[in-house]
């Protein structure tokens, strides 16, 4: 399985399990998606540079978030790159540690 | 994560019940907002309705006795999407994830399914490796924008540098 075109699907079908919310916002570029419900809490707005991201992805992304002005988680997918590589890190953001499955 | 091959169905003597009325309902988005930490409303107002099951979003409960105590959500397609399996903490190790997880899949696996894939958290990943789901690609999740409640409820720093 190819990480890029799995993660194309997981762009497709993420809005279909959140599809509401107090302002729902979707949005997708050459190596980003965001499925954003506008509720104030990050795990309800979900974003990702996927496999293709370049640098001008994360900056797309980043004003994407800024302008719905919510609270957000993004993952970077460690095939990113390498214009934007799996270590970049959105700017003012914190780790998001996972507890449990 | 993906899975190109249908799990069996292990129920391990729960019982499984597609989600199918309100009540159903009311007890899987509560199950997902004591995971996440969400208030119960958020929750309700984002997730898939019941109308909204018919557009290829399903989900399951495990029970035991009375009480649901895990949810399975599946978008429906020749590529099964998994999302928001959740077991709050005082029921796991009692197989209903696996149980959840397994007959979702053997409901929606058919002939033209290629296979089935879902985000993991790094430690949801061994259970979803042995239910026979391999990592395709690893990301690395950032918060962003949270509030100082939000960070100190899950054990971050209230102030965060850039790197």
């Amino acid at each position: 399985m190819d990480a890029a075109d799995l993660w194309a699907t997981f762009a497709e079908h993420a809005p279909r399990v959140m599809p509401g919310g107090l302002a729902p916002a979707r949005a997708a570029g050459h190596g980003w998606f965001a499925v954003l419900t506008g509720e104030a809490h990050p795990d309800l707005n979900e974003c990702v540079l996927t496999s293709r991201a370049r640098a001008e992805d994360a900056v797309e992304l980043v004003e994407f978030i800024a302008a719905a002005g919510v609270p957000a988680l993004v993952s970077v997918a460690s095939t990113a790159g390498p214009d934007a590589p799996a270590r970049w890190r959105p700017p003012g953001s914190c780790a998001r540690p996972y507890v449990s499955p | 994560m993906w899975c190109a091959t249908r799990p069996p169905r292990q129920t391990g003597g729960l019982r499984i019940e597609p989600m199918r009325t309100t009540a159903a309902r009311d007890e899987a988005v509560a199950i997902v907002a004591g995971a996440h930490m969400v208030a119960l409303e958020m929750a309700d107002r984002t997730l898939a309705p019941l109308a909204g099951l018919g557009d290829g979003v399903m989900a399951w409960l495990a029970y035991e006795g009375d009480e649901a105590i895990s949810v399975v959500w599946a978008t429906q397609g020749p590529r099964i999407g998994i999302w928001s399996m959740m077991t709050p903490a005082q029921h796991r190790r009692k197989g209903s994830g696996r149980a959840v997880l397994t007959c979702a899949l053997e409901a929606l696996w058919g002939s033209q399914t290629e296979g089935a894939f879902l985000f993991s958290t790094p430690a949801g990943r061994p259970f979803y490796e042995s239910v026979g789901f391999a990592a395709v690609d690893d990301a690395t999740t950032w918060t962003t924008g949270a509030s100082e409640e939000f960070l100190a409820a899950i054990g971050q720093p209230a102030s965060v540098s850039d790197p």
